[in-house]
């Protein structure tokens, strides 16, 4: 993921919310709340799951402040926070996400790569989303799965562009 | 490199995953094979689409409010289990003290009894027998010996916390220390120091932040201790930086103080010693006459001469709030002034209101009480009755779970 360091302001709410100040936190979950919610709906695909997701996010955050390592931009570090859950989320109940569009309804590009995107099998998606489109790198990628290794996540991205191009293709 | 090895590679090369050496070699295969670069484009223009795809979403519009109430509730929720905590620790503490006092009790009289017993047969066996004078020195001596120790221990600790001179940093002009112009860049315990009409300066304080000297400004160094550093303000303004999350530091007024509380926030005082702070993060507390105030960030408060701190006041207040705030501190405006001041109020105005509750009459208390309850419900502990009768810790608790949300 690209080094994105906190900004002074950052770090200062950052060390205040730790001494317990709730006031800080909220600057900070104000800051970052557009961050986690977009992670949030990119892995949903779905509004009130992802608003869900977001609000569990940023209440965990509150009290795992403590762990936050001071190297680690807040940004970064409650992003991955909402992936865990998310991901430990999906995984666990199986999701798939409500398609309300047909692909008869589709009408441009942006539209179709969605459709297909919700459409593909669930660890093909979340590798998909976390590594072409939120920036993740592959060791990252690799630390929320534990069951699969860096290989099998590099094979299951490759497949899934190819796949993803040749139906754009079509 | 062949078109096969190339085509494994290709996905390494857009992610950039590949070394120069390899980089380079697809590279040079690329630009000479026709089939392999018509897969590099295609890769290409997949990536170009995914960049149409929105960067981010916006969240729904109350996740922001619906994030806070479940925040206040777990904080609620957290304060009564600590509160059932502190209280069963508290039995337990008692329990294990009876159970402690008990075994003590018994040790002591098992004690009693073999020392009763041991003298028993020491005045059998050496009744006649003196004990010789210097035993009875020598208790009395190491007692002397532990409370100089500790003396000398404490002086030189208390030796070690003084943290003068503190450093002086001059961007331009001059400065004078003393009434004598000075360019040693620092500043020791009992000198003040005075910036001209071009001065701007610097003065940091260990471990605690720094202080953005204005011009025309005179400030004493009273105190420079780890724990207790202190400042006279005698005229002119200055801000306060802190880098330090818990400060030690006072600002000293003609009748009044500030304890800085950790922030950023500037001090004024005009020529009838009239101080007026304004707090851009972080808060401060102000004792004035064994009392304390708080202004919050963004907050202004006035102290005027022989009139103490004023109601605090946002920044950002509308001109009728702040005239009407100022009729009230002031001009004794009385009923009339609060009446407006609570029209002219916002929601960010709140602390405001509540500052106002303990400078009313019980009949403003009320509609104080439920124009503040409006925007934000007393937290557990805070009762109606209480704010009306202006109960100070009622106030705070109140003032605290407010600030925190605005």
């Amino acid at each position: 993921m690209v080094k994105n360091e906190n900004t002074n302001y950052v770090a200062y709410l950052v060390e205040l919310a730790k001494t317990g100040r709730k006031r800080a936190y909220v600057e900070l979950v104000e800051i970052n709340v557009r961050n986690v919610f977009t992670i949030s709906y990119r892995l949903y695909s779905d509004i009130e799951f992802a608003k869900k997701n977001s609000i569990r996010t940023l209440l965990k955050g509150w009290e795992k402040l403590k762990e936050l390592d001071t190297e680690e931009p807040f940004a970064i570090w409650i992003k991955k926070l909402a992936v865990r859950y998310a991901i430990d989320e999906l995984l666990r109940s199986n999701f798939s996400v409500a398609e309300v569009r047909t692909q008869n309804k589709i009408d441009n590009n942006n539209e179709y790569l969605e459709y297909l995107i919700n459409n593909l099998p669930l660890e093909e998606r979340i590798i998909f989303i976390l590594h072409d489109l939120e920036g993740f790198s592959y060791k990252e990628v690799n630390s929320f799965f534990s069951m699969l290794v860096n290989d099998e996540i590099k094979s299951k991205l490759i497949n899934t562009r190819e796949y993803l191009m040749e139906k754009l293709e079509k | 490199m062949t078109c096969e090895e190339v085509k494994i590679s290709l996905h390494d090369f857009v992610d950039e995953q590949l070394d120069d050496f390899m980089k380079n070699d697809v590279e040079s295969h690329i630009k000479k094979c026709d089939g392999c670069f018509a897969q590099y484009r295609k890769l290409q223009s997949f990536f170009d689409i995914l960049k149409e795809l929105p960067f981010t979403f916006d969240p729904p519009q109350d996740i922001i409010d619906t994030f806070s109430s479940e925040f206040l509730e777990n904080s609620y929720r957290e304060e009564l289990q600590e509160t059932v905590n502190k209280q069963s620790s508290k039995k337990k503490i008692l329990r294990e003290q009876k159970k402690q006092e008990t075994k003590l009790k018994a040790s002591r009289s098992a004690l009693r009894k073999s020392i009763a017993s041991k003298e028993i047969l020491n005045r059998s066996l050496t009744s006649n027998i003196h004990r010789p004078f210097q035993t009875d020195l020598i208790k009395p001596l190491l007692i002397i010996l532990s409370v100089i120790i500790l003396v000398v221990g404490y002086y030189i600790y208390e030796l070690q916390k003084n943290n003068s001179p503190w450093d002086v940093q001059l961007i331009d002009g001059t400065v004078t220390i003393n009434g004598m112009a000075n360019n040693s860049g620092k500043i020791s315990q009992g000198e003040s120091l005075t910036t001209d009409s071009k001065s701007r300066i610097f003065v940091h304080i260990p471990l605690i932040g720094k202080l953005q000297i204005d011009t025309n400004t005179t400030i004493v160094l009273e105190k420079a201790k780890d724990g207790d550093n202190r400042v006279a303000l005698k005229r002119g303004s200055f801000k306060i930086i802190n880098s330090a999350l818990m400060p030690d530091f006072t600002i000293v007024l003609n009748n009044s103080f500030i304890i800085d509380r950790g922030g950023v926030f500037s001090i004024s005082a005009d020529e009838s010693d009239n101080i007026k702070v304004i707090v851009e993060f972080g808060f401060v507390e102000i004792g004035y006459k064994n009392e304390s105030y708080y202004a919050s960030e963004g907050y202004v408060c006035e102290i005027k001469n022989n009139f103490g701190p004023g109601i605090p006041y946002r920044l950002n207040a509308s001109d009728t709030l702040k005239s009407e705030i100022e009729k009230f501190n002031y001009e004794n405006g009385g009923t009339n002034s609060i009446q407006k001041i609570i029209s002219a109020a916002h929601k960010e105005d709140i602390l405001t209101l509540l500052s106002l509750i303990p400078n009313t009459e019980q009949l403003q208390r009320q509609i104080l009480f439920q124009v503040i309850a409006n925007y934000f419900p007393p937290p557990p502990g805070v009762t109606r009755m209480g704010i009306i009768k202006a109960d100070a810790e009622m106030i705070n608790k109140w003032w605290e779970e407010i600030e925190w949300q605005i």
